[in-house]
């Protein structure tokens, strides 16, 4: 825990300060799809003509399927560091005593038992600091994450946007089949609507949680679209944000490996054009008054096949989080 | 769509249905029990077709000195698991541990060769795990005496139809009810590699003639119709055996045996003479329960003939082995296991060998674990071991779907999982029993002396020796 707090204050430092480069010049000379939607209508029917498929975890979505678990991880972890750094700044008493050596050395029967009790701790440290939370999840799509978090049964609501309507249909759809998730689509604990943040007038509903993961590389104007999340977060709310680095590793997995040759992902799905650097991101977080609370790369391990979180964020798919202050 | 969900309110509904009330079945709803995660999350029930309830009551009605005939080897590490973990009031008078395995090769003609494996196991009864079980479930999670029917599947959901004409619908249905799993059935058609070995495992308890002193130790030798294991049952005078057999001797000792002491006596004599004094006896037994009337006084002319030759026997291993008569009167009981009295014929029981290992453990919301998924012959004494192995992966893969928020059911994200972590060790598992089983089976001069060299090298291996026993048990 010491040695996370160490690197953060490392990284809140090395965030560049040179607001021009914050502005990616390609994706802002597009002009947005004529009636002022965030996607463009290729990118619609794209995801129209993969609804249908969306839940067949062995089918063509099978990677982001194998993603949900590592972004539910990224979210409790990125949200437990919150938690637990607020609640040590606000009272120096309740701090639990963190030995200045290192666990492993311990005996094992001992480290089981440290691990346990700080496991416990956190976790419910977690679950009460989420419970009267309302969730966004944006660009939900067929709701595999959406699903997930409402599964978790810790929020309080949480409500999935997409602008696609076969894939509100389709997450609608498949959320009714579930007998937990039949009920929470009854209580409204769980709910899904059709909606572009662009075609929005005014804010209507805050959230404290905000989610948008693999969906800001598919849209025309993504720092639009993040300043449009931003503004439905409640002040201390979270936005978490994944995409993918615009750098050669990323063409070379997740378009020409993933695309074509291993046949992973449908062709057709990325455009490098509008993929956004972590840096980038991290830029724009600092000119918006928002802190990045964690950023994790992640990449998919063909060989155990499954996704792993690893502290390269600036090459291939990365994870971030934002506090807004 | 509106009539699968007036359907589902029909029916029961459960998040995990356990099908089989076995050791397997039970430990498993114990584990789910005792995971605190699971257990506050999900509901789950188990449905089991015999009178567990009676089972368990005439069971307890035993005193400690009788034993039921179906025992089982678990290593320590899996009876650290049992109890500490699962806190399973287990009655540890009724287990015993063994420090040490002697194998012997009872396939060469003379000069038995043996191997020394010094590996901890405890014995223990399969009631003793089921009662052990079902005290800890306090049975209100149980559904007694009530068969699966039908499984079909409406939407998403399997249900269950039962015999008390009610209907349970789950979203993961475990299969533990053992090789004719109905389960099974539905996941891949059962299909998977395996055959029946043609022959027999008889099991019973036996009584030693002198209760023992040193410390108790398990014994199995190769005998060309199958391996026969020796096993202690309490440190006294109690032991129990499985023989593995073909047809013609498993009918013999099951059906046609009608004095104990007549078995016990052979088992004796396998452990202790030569391979051709041994099947001489083998056939005197056969010739004496040919016809159907029993002449008493040829069985005691037997069972003395048998007694007088092994006690020869050993007396002059003793002397050829040892230098001094101390050494002379322990070799025997260090050496060889224990001399029997009798066989217990009200415990003699039979069953099929086989061995089998399914090719998939699971689909979406079924999922097989235990005997269901592999079967194997008990030579190693894995089978249970095994099964509780799969138990402790399953529910680290429900646990890490629920932290997730993953729907339990699924198979690519959870089920499957599961079986890539176990299908590697079940199949090592299973193929080195086979292996050894097949091993010992030929009858050819040649290979049985080879293999006897083998067996002579082997021992003198104990890095290897070491290794091998960390892999069956877990523990140096």
């Amino acid at each position: 825990m010491f040695q996370h707090s160490l690197k953060l204050r490392t990284l809140r430092r090395l965030v560049h300060v040179n607001p021009n480069i914050g502005f990616n010049p390609n994706t802002a000379s597009k002009v947005a799809s004529s009636d002022g939607s965030s996607f463009s209508s290729e990118e619609q029917s794209h995801f129209a003509n993969l609804a249908p498929t969306w839940w067949d975890p062995s089918g063509n979505q099978r990677i982001l399927h194998l993603m949900n678990t590592k972004r539910i991880e990224f979210i409790k972890d990125t949200l437990t560091k919150k938690f637990f750094e607020e609640r040590n700044t606000k009272n120096k008493e309740d701090e639990i005593y963190i030995p200045k050596f290192n666990k492993n050395l311990l005996p094992d029967y001992i480290k089981i038992q440290v691990d346990n009790m700080e496991g416990a701790y956190m976790n419910e440290l977690f679950k009460n600091s989420v419970k009267d939370w309302k969730v966004l999840d944006m660009g939900c799509g067929g709701g595999l994450l959406t699903e997930s978090l409402s599964r978790l049964d810790v929020f309080r609501q949480v409500k999935g946007y997409d602008m696609t309507e076969e894939c509100i249909q389709v997450a609608t759809q498949h959320a009714s089949k579930d007998i937990l998730l039949k009920k929470n689509l009854e209580n409204e604990s769980l709910k899904y609507e059709i909606k572009d943040l662009f075609k929005e007038d005014s804010v209507t509903e805050k959230f404290d949680m905000v989610c948008c993961f693999e969906m800001l590389e598919h849209v025309d104007e993504p720092f639009r679209m993040l300043s449009c999340l931003m503004e439905r977060l409640n002040t201390g709310g979270v936005l978490v944000i994944s995409t993918i680095n615009k750098d050669l590793v990323s063409l070379l997995t997740t378009i020409v490996a993933a695309e074509h040759l291993l046949n992973l992902v449908p062709k057709g799905t990325h455009t490098f054009e509008k993929y956004i650097n972590c840096s980038e991101i991290e830029n724009w977080a600092f000119r918006n008054k928002m802190e990045v609370i964690d950023a994790k790369g992640v990449m998919f391990n063909p060989i155990r096949d499954e996704w792993e979180i690893h502290s390269k964020k600036d090459i291939g798919n990365y994870f971030i989080s934002l506090k807004k202050l | 769509m509106f009539k699968h969900t007036r359907y589902l309110k029909n029916a029961q509904h459960y998040d995990i249905v356990i099908v089989g009330g076995g050791p397997a079945g039970l430990t498993m709803l114990s584990a789910l029990k005792n995971n605190p995660k699971i257990n506050n999350k999900l509901t789950y029930k188990l449905i089991e077709s015999n009178n567990l309830s009676k089972d368990i009551k005439n069971y307890t009605d035993l005193s400690d000195d009788q034993f039921t005939n179906r025992l089982i080897s678990i290593t320590p590490k899996n009876i650290e698991f049992l109890t500490s973990k699962l806190k399973l009031p287990l009655n540890f008078n009724k287990i015993s541990k063994f420090n040490g395995i002697s194998v012997f090769n009872g396939t060469s003609d003379f000069n038995k060769a043996r191997i020394d494996i010094e590996t901890e196991s405890y014995m223990c009864e399969i009631m003793n795990i089921v009662n052990a079980n079902y005290q800890n479930n306090q049975s209100n999670n149980i559904l007694e005496m009530t068969k699966v029917k039908e499984i079909h599947f409406k939407d998403t959901y399997p249900v269950l139809k039962l015999t008390n004409d009610t209907d349970v619908s789950a979203k993961l249905v475990i299969g533990c009810d053992g090789y004719n799993s109905c389960i099974k059935k539905l996941i891949n058609n059962g299909k998977g590699n395996g055959w029946s070995y043609n022959s027999f495992g008889v099991v019973g308890n036996l009584k030693y003639k002198y209760p023992i002193t040193s410390s108790s130790k398990g014994w199995q030798i190769f005998l060309n119709s199958g391996p026969l294991a020796h096993l202690p049952l309490n440190n006294k005078d109690a032991g129990s055996m499985v023989w593995s057999c073909n047809k013609p001797m498993f009918d013999l000792f099951t059906k046609r045996c009608k004095n104990g002491q007549v078995l016990g006596r052979l088992i004796n004599c396998a452990y202790v003479l030569d391979k051709p004094d041994y099947e001489y006896y083998l056939h005197k037994v056969f010739d004496l329960y040919e016809s159907e009337t029993l002449d008493s006084r040829l069985e005691n002319k037997i069972i003395e003939e048998m007694d007088n030759r092994v006690d020869m026997v050993a007396e002059k291993l003793a002397k050829i082995n040892t230098s001094n008569s101390q050494d002379n009167m322990l070799y025997m009981e260090e050496n060889y296991p224990p001399l029997l009295d009798s066989v217990d014929l009200k415990t003699v029981g039979g069953f099929p060998l086989k061995v089998f290992h399914a090719d998939e453990y699971s689909k979406d919301r079924l999922v097989l674990i235990g005997d269901a998924c592999h079967n194997t012959h008990p030579l190693a004494g894995q089978g249970l071991n095994m099964g509780i192995e799969d138990i402790k992966e399953l529910t680290k893969q429900l646990e890490i779907a629920l932290d997730h928020g993953v729907d339990i059911g699924n198979n690519e994200l959870v089920l499957k999982k599961y079986h890539q972590n176990r299908v590697l060790e079940n199949s090592m598992m299973l193929i080195g029993t086979d292996f050894l089983h097949k091993l010992f089976s030929i009858n050819h001069p040649a290979i049985n002396n080879l293999t006897n060299v083998g067996m002579n090298i082997f021992n003198s291996l104990d890095t290897v020796k070491d290794w091998l026993s960390f892999r069956v048990s877990g523990k140096n």
